[in-house]
């Protein structure tokens, strides 16, 4: 999986691409560290390029969300694609963690 | 603490302790049967009977511990070593039907002679004296296990039951090899018997083989399960504060999860405790009989 970042005012984005699984959850749960002890807690996870995620990827999105909330910040998703969406419906990951349709409408909630 | 112990369980109890030293005594009649007949039979009856009266003795260990209350003991542990010791008593079981295998080719082949008609004479009235002996405590643990409820008694009939079969077998050949005159028909005889047995070693070995590996060698644990710990933290997402660790394991059919979660501090301890016992009862619902630990810190 990589990670692509860009800042969008108050907001890091994260672009995933590949699978967040096992093997790649742990990079990612690296870099929300860094990035919520640098100050940077309001994190929207860009979920277009992402292909699967599994039981441990989604861990990861959970401990981020509870991290960034306890920083005063938020982590959001965008852009899932189908079968990572039905995973986070059947997951129950909805009923905490905010899902956008796009980066756009993503980047005008969090504004 | 024997008067805690129910009628049943005494009774239990009593039954394979009959059946114990029964397969003793006979153990050491066999013994002496072996080495009297010189039948490649007896070696392997003796074999098989040393072997399984081990996992009869351990059987009674582990029923007397359950009866007594210990069975915390049972867990992790002492449960493994007991699955341990079975896989050793099956390997000794493999073992031993390779070395009948080898006697009897050597029978066959001519190398080892057969044995007397006095020893096979001798060796039938001993598992005879087997025979009765195993329908007796068949009979017994047949009664004993009655209501059942205990899968050690199960375990239990079905083996008794399988010694009388087999002993039934054995005596048949033996009985032929002690009145027969012909050489051929001795040797025969014999080696029948004694590849029997070797089959119901190895069927044995390989069914105490397939059921405690999986026990001893932990697994990982299915994705479904991981997506049930998942639902069950996403329901209770907002009763704690930090999710430290998710540790899993699968031993045989049984799951086990552990959770470690961080609660604010100011909750109390039956809060707390209240919500443990939430976010384990949404688990359960999910997982099923799993053994599940939640384990809190603060923060």
């Amino acid at each position: 999986m990589t990670i692509t970042e860009e800042i969008h005012d108050r907001t890091h984005v994260l672009l995933l691409a590949g699978r967040l699984d096992s093997a790649t959850s742990e990079t990612l749960a690296t870099r929300i560290d860094a990035l919520v002890a640098d100050g940077k807690a309001q994190l929207l996870m860009d979920c277009s390029g992402l292909l699967y995620v599994s039981s441990a990827g989604l861990r990861v999105l959970l401990t981020g969300a509870k991290k960034t909330k306890a920083a005063g910040g938020s982590l959001s998703c965008c852009a899932l694609q189908p079968m990572v969406r039905q995973v986070f419906e059947l997951s129950g990951f909805g009923s905490f963690l905010p899902v956008y349709a796009d980066r756009a409408a993503a980047l005008q909630a969090l504004a | 603490m024997a008067e805690q112990l129910t009628e049943q369980q005494l009774a239990r109890e009593r039954a394979i302790r009959f059946a114990l030293v029964m397969d003793i005594t006979l153990m050491a009649a066999y013994a002496v049967a072996a080495v009297i007949a010189g039948s490649v039979t007896m070696i392997a009856e003796l074999v098989r009977g040393l072997l399984m009266t081990a996992i009869e003795a351990l059987a009674l260990v582990v029923m007397r511990r359950i009866h007594r209350g210990r069975l915390t003991a049972l867990e992790f542990g002492s449960r493994k070593l007991e699955q341990l010791i079975n896989l050793v008593i099956a390997c000794g079981l493999l073992a031993g039907a390779a070395w009948i295998i080898l006697d009897v080719v050597k029978l066959l082949s001519g190398v080892d002679d057969p044995g007397s008609p006095v020893g096979f004479a001798f060796a039938g009235i001993a598992t005879g004296v087997n025979l009765y002996f195993n329908v007796l405590a068949l009979d017994s643990i047949r009664r004993a296990a009655r209501g059942g409820g205990s899968l050690i008694m199960q375990g239990q009939l079905q083996a008794r039951l399988v010694k009388v079969v087999s002993s039934g077998f054995v005596q048949l050949t033996l009985t032929i090899a002690a009145l027969s005159s012909d050489a051929v028909v001795i040797v025969w005889a014999d080696a029948a018997g004694a590849l029997f047995v070797c089959g119901f070693i190895i069927h044995s070995a390989f069914g105490m083989i397939r059921a405690g590996l999986p026990d001893l060698i932990d697994q990982s644990v299915a994705e479904e399960a991981h997506a049930a710990i998942n639902r069950m933290l996403a329901k209770h997402f907002d009763d704690y504060e930090r999710l430290d660790q998710v540790r899993t394991r699968r031993s045989g059919a049984t799951v086990y999860a552990e959770v470690a979660l961080a609660f604010t501090a100011t909750l109390t301890i039956g809060e707390v405790n209240a919500r443990i016992d939430a976010m384990k009862a949404s688990l359960r619902e999910d997982l099923g009989d799993a053994e599940i630990s939640i384990l809190s810190a603060a923060c």
